[in-house]
């Protein structure tokens, strides 16, 4: 009998366990888990994350922006990391404010980002909030682009951000956890330049040319654009975030996109002279994907007086990150020539990198060769480091080593003096006898 | 029977453990804003400041009180100006007010002011009192 009972109760529990096996949304046990059952711990991630302390930076985390080409499965696997190493490291505390958020905003949009940070800044939490989070990830050619960017309320509505390139998802842990320690540390300690940017999310417009025998051709409009394998639409944006991103890494500008979070914030609002107050410059551009060739046309704004004060157009065959990122900071360095003095700023025309990343200012900056990068004048410190993270963010002690690849910019006068390694060390040591 | 009831028991074990909820699940706090503080403004209330004088005379015309002398005070006096109008009573505390006057003239330390109207007679150590400003009400 007793045989009988115990065999029913073993059938009863398989079932039970062939459900949670074959549950789709559920992922499986996971080894670690049962190893801490066996000793009796509870280190399951809502443990960790239930026990957090208050210390800990609570962020309110919003719906991942995706951009075509990123597979479903990416985006989960993207979002649910981000959480993880957020736990796992202590770093962050998200939290979800889905609810009074969509209550607040679905019947009246905020105006812009300035207003949407503005608004939340304004209330008290029952944690301890810094700001709003939004993750995205996007697909270039053959890599993924992901950003984290975090507006605190301190910012008003500039962020701090992070980008990193990654090839895969088996990466995504490694570009996360170091874009999450930047952000920690940015959130820590961070001077943003006093001139402030606000970027309006890039028209983007879908070209295909279609030519005829007689050799008459017309670009005709088309819902998508092929670009290196990945159909992009005209609502993948992701471009305005690289150009915002790009242009605070440099020091000089503290740039933010003005609709990030179309959830919550209305696209009506796209003159320059509506951000008066919040930006001293407002850059709009105009994308064209074509089949053939693509055009970017960036126009710099005086917020005050919403006159256009600068334009430039590139011409480029091939979407990839290489190319968006040499394009985004071509601009930077035009913009940055109109905004400041030739005594305050100096260019960095060239400088060679190959196979290395670099960072400045506590982000990274990008991949390769060093180019068309402005720096203030006197003295500049690029970091090179790997893909996820520079040498001075790994190892404090990076810049006293005898290996050390860093770069130190010093400008003296016209000059713009590069030294690489220990003798910049050398030579910045020697400037301050 | 005991072979069997220890593969059951490791069975027992086996499932428990794979039937377990993975470590992966995790809910995140929703939170929202706590409720504004509700800012109850305390409308501020203001109360006046007064030059009381002791009437040192009283004169008559006809029979009829008319003016009113009294001195003035060296620091308040010098808010009092002519035209003012003031109240007339016969405790300090104004409690009853007789009537008012308005002051007419300031010479040498003196307030010399023509009675406006009178209710009663003024009796003889009565008082006088002028506005000279007003200050915020303490909380009580």
């Amino acid at each position: 009998m007793k045989s009988k009972v115990l065999t029913f109760l073993i059938l009863l529990k398989a079932l039970f366990c062939m459900e949670a096996l074959f549950a789709l949304d559920k992922p499986k046990a996971d080894p670690k888990a049962l190893i801490g059952l066996l000793q009796g711990k509870k280190n399951d991630i809502q443990a960790i994350y239930d026990n957090l302390p208050e210390s800990v930076p609570a962020v309110i985390l919003l719906d991942t922006d995706f951009k075509s080409g990123v597979p479903v499965k990416t985006i989960n696997t993207f979002t649910e990391e981000i959480k993880k190493q957020m736990i796992e490291n202590s770093l962050f505390k998200p939290v979800t404010m889905n609810k009074y958020l969509v209550s607040t905003y679905d019947s009246e949009k905020s105006k812009s980002i300035f207003s949407f940070i503005g608004d939340l800044k304004g209330r008290k939490y029952p944690a301890n909030v810094k700001g709003v989070f939004k993750p995205m990830i996007c697909k270039v050619a053959g890599d993924y682009i992901i950003k984290l960017t975090l507006y605190t309320f301190n910012g008003n509505g500039y962020p701090i951000s992070a980008v990193r390139f990654v090839k895969s998802e088996s990466e995504f842990s490694n570009a996360i956890k170091y874009s999450l320690l930047d952000l920690s540390k940015l959130l820590e300690k961070y001077n943003p330049s006093n001139i402030k940017v606000a970027v309006l999310p890039f028209n983007i417009k879908c070209k295909t040319l279609v030519e005829q025998k007689s050799g008459e051709f017309d670009f005709i409009t088309t819902s998508f654009s092929n670009q290196q394998g990945v159909e992009l639409k005209e609502t993948d944006d992701y471009l305005s975030e690289l150009f915002a991103y790009q242009a605070t890494c440099t020091g000089l500008l503290n740039a933010g996109v003005t609709n990030k979070i179309p959830e919550y914030i209305s696209n009506d609002f796209t003159e320059p002279s509506t951000f008066f107050g919040n930006s001293n410059y407002v850059v709009k551009s105009d994308v064209i994907l074509s089949n053939q060739l693509n055009l970017i046309s960036y126009n710099l704004y005086e917020s005050a007086s919403g006159k256009l004060i600068y334009t430039s157009k590139y011409f480029f065959e091939k979407l990839t990150v290489d190319e968006i990122w040499k394009i985004n900071f071509k601009f930077i360095r035009e913009c940055c020539s109109k905004i400041y003095t030739s005594n305050e700023i100096k260019f960095i025309d060239f400088i060679s990198n190959d196979g290395k990343s670099y960072y400045m200012n506590g982000m990274f900056a990008g991949f390769g060769n060093i180019s068309d990068i402005p720096v203030k004048t006197g003295k500049t410190i690029i970091f090179s480091g790997t893909k996820y993270a520079s040498t001075i963010s790994v190892n404090p002690e990076s810049l006293k080593q005898k290996d050390n690849n860093d770069y130190f910019i010093y400008t003296n006068n016209n000059e713009v003096l590069i030294y690489k390694g220990r003798e910049g060390e050398f030579v910045w040591n020697l400037l301050e006898k | 029977m005991e072979l069997v009831r220890k593969i059951s028991f490791v069975f027992i074990i086996v499932f428990s453990l794979v039937g377990c909820t993975s470590t992966g699940t995790l809910t995140l706090a929703e939170i929202k804003p706590l409720p504004k503080e509700v800012v109850v403004e305390v409308k501020q209330e203001f109360e006046p400041v007064y030059s009381v004088m002791k009437i040192l005379e009283v004169s008559e015309v006809n029979g009829v009180q008319k003016f009113v002398i009294a001195k003035l005070d060296k620091v308040e006096g010098k808010e009092i100006a002519i035209e003012m109008v003031g109240e007339i009573s016969d405790d300090i505390s104004f409690e009853k007010v007789l009537g008012t006057f308005k002051v007419t003239s300031k010479a040498g330390g003196f307030l010399k002011g023509s009675i406006e109207t009178l209710t009663h007679k003024i009796p003889t150590n009565s008082y006088i009192r002028v506005q000279i400003g007003q200050k915020a009400k303490e909380e009580k």
